[in-house]
């Protein structure tokens, strides 16, 4: 498969659906820094901030990592897991991706 | 300013002058500013249905402005949207580390900020108890995923003993990291730092 700026940012967008899919997700987040910083990523339309695909050569597959606000409410971990089963199977383009999920902050 | 009679209505703001461009005269020839400016003097507005409309109405344009200005000073007092987007930003620059959520062999994560902030809250509704710093870390350094243990600091009133606030404070933090977030918390250690002169929790 190969890496381009565009299956990235297809994998990025369909991470993100996925994510705000869940019940509990308040958004992604982008960090602050990043921001600040001005680093976003080639390809992004800046709907996808707060979540960050890169291919891992070693596993062949993608690498997903996902910043997300949560409501208040609900058990973090269960969040958490819901949307790591829901990236997964909302993956479309080639082996089940590793996911990462970082709970930033609650609102 | 006093009302003037009826029939002698301050005259217009000359062209130029403050408020020529703004003021409204009414039906009666009565001015809008001149009504309001006179409403210690209710008799003419009272036999006046122009002026008594119009006063009406500036009362509850003021009724309205007050309620706003009360609202804007108690979001401000509660520390409101300043104090949640310095919450972000705090939270951005010293988000500290990422700790395990859930199942060790789980995928989530969450900062420790975030996560502090949730104990502290759980324990700061403890009547007569106040937190301050609140640091989460895995027991052992090596283990990432593994047991975490929560270091607290807190200010107790007087209504407390030191170890019922302590074991109170320690419960807190134990059910609110495992039903809220899903933290794997082995140990809380409370340090009981300062005395709160009062039972509402302020310092005396």
């Amino acid at each position: 498969m190969r890496n381009t700026q565009t299956q990235r940012a297809d994998v990025e967008r369909e991470a993100v659906q996925a994510t705000l899919g869940v019940p509990g997700v308040a958004g992604t987040q982008a960090a602050l820094a990043d921001l600040v910083r001005g680093r976003r990523q080639p390809g992004s339309d800046g709907q996808t901030a707060g979540v960050r695909a890169s291919w891992d050569t070693v596993g062949s597959r993608w690498s997903i990592e996902i910043r997300l606000s949560l409501h208040r409410g609900r058990r973090a971990s269960d969040i958490t897991e819901h949307v790591h089963h829901a990236v997964c199977r909302a993956h479309s383009a080639g082996p089940s991706p590793s996911v990462t999920v970082v709970v930033a902050s609650i609102l | 300013m006093a009302l003037n009679a009826h029939d002698t209505p301050r005259p217009r703001p000359e062209a130029g002058e403050q408020g020529a461009d703004t003021e409204e005269q009414l039906p009666c020839g009565r001015w809008l500013s001149q009504l309001w400016d006179g409403a210690a003097d209710p008799a003419h507005p009272s036999e006046c249905s122009y002026c008594a409309q119009a006063l009406a109405d500036l009362r509850s344009l003021d009724w309205l402005v007050r309620r706003a200005r009360a609202e804007d000073a108690a979001t401000v007092a509660s520390g409101g949207l300043v104090g949640r987007v310095m919450d972000v930003v705090r939270l951005e620059l010293r988000p500290g580390r990422t700790l395990a959520l859930g199942s060790p062999d789980g995928a989530g994560w969450i900062i420790e900020a975030a996560a502090a902030r949730e104990l502290r809250a759980a324990a700061d509704r403890l009547p007569g108890i106040r937190c301050g710093s609140c640091r989460i870390a895995p027991m052992r350094a090596q283990e990432r995923r593994g047991p975490l243990s929560v270091r607290i600091e807190v200010a107790v009133s007087m209504a407390w003993t030191v170890p019922a606030a302590a074991e109170s404070v320690r419960r807190a933090i134990s059910v609110a990291a495992c039903e809220q977030l899903g933290l794997n918390v082995q140990e809380v250690a409370v340090h009981v730092v300062d005395v709160l002169c009062d039972s509402n929790g302020s310092h005396g």
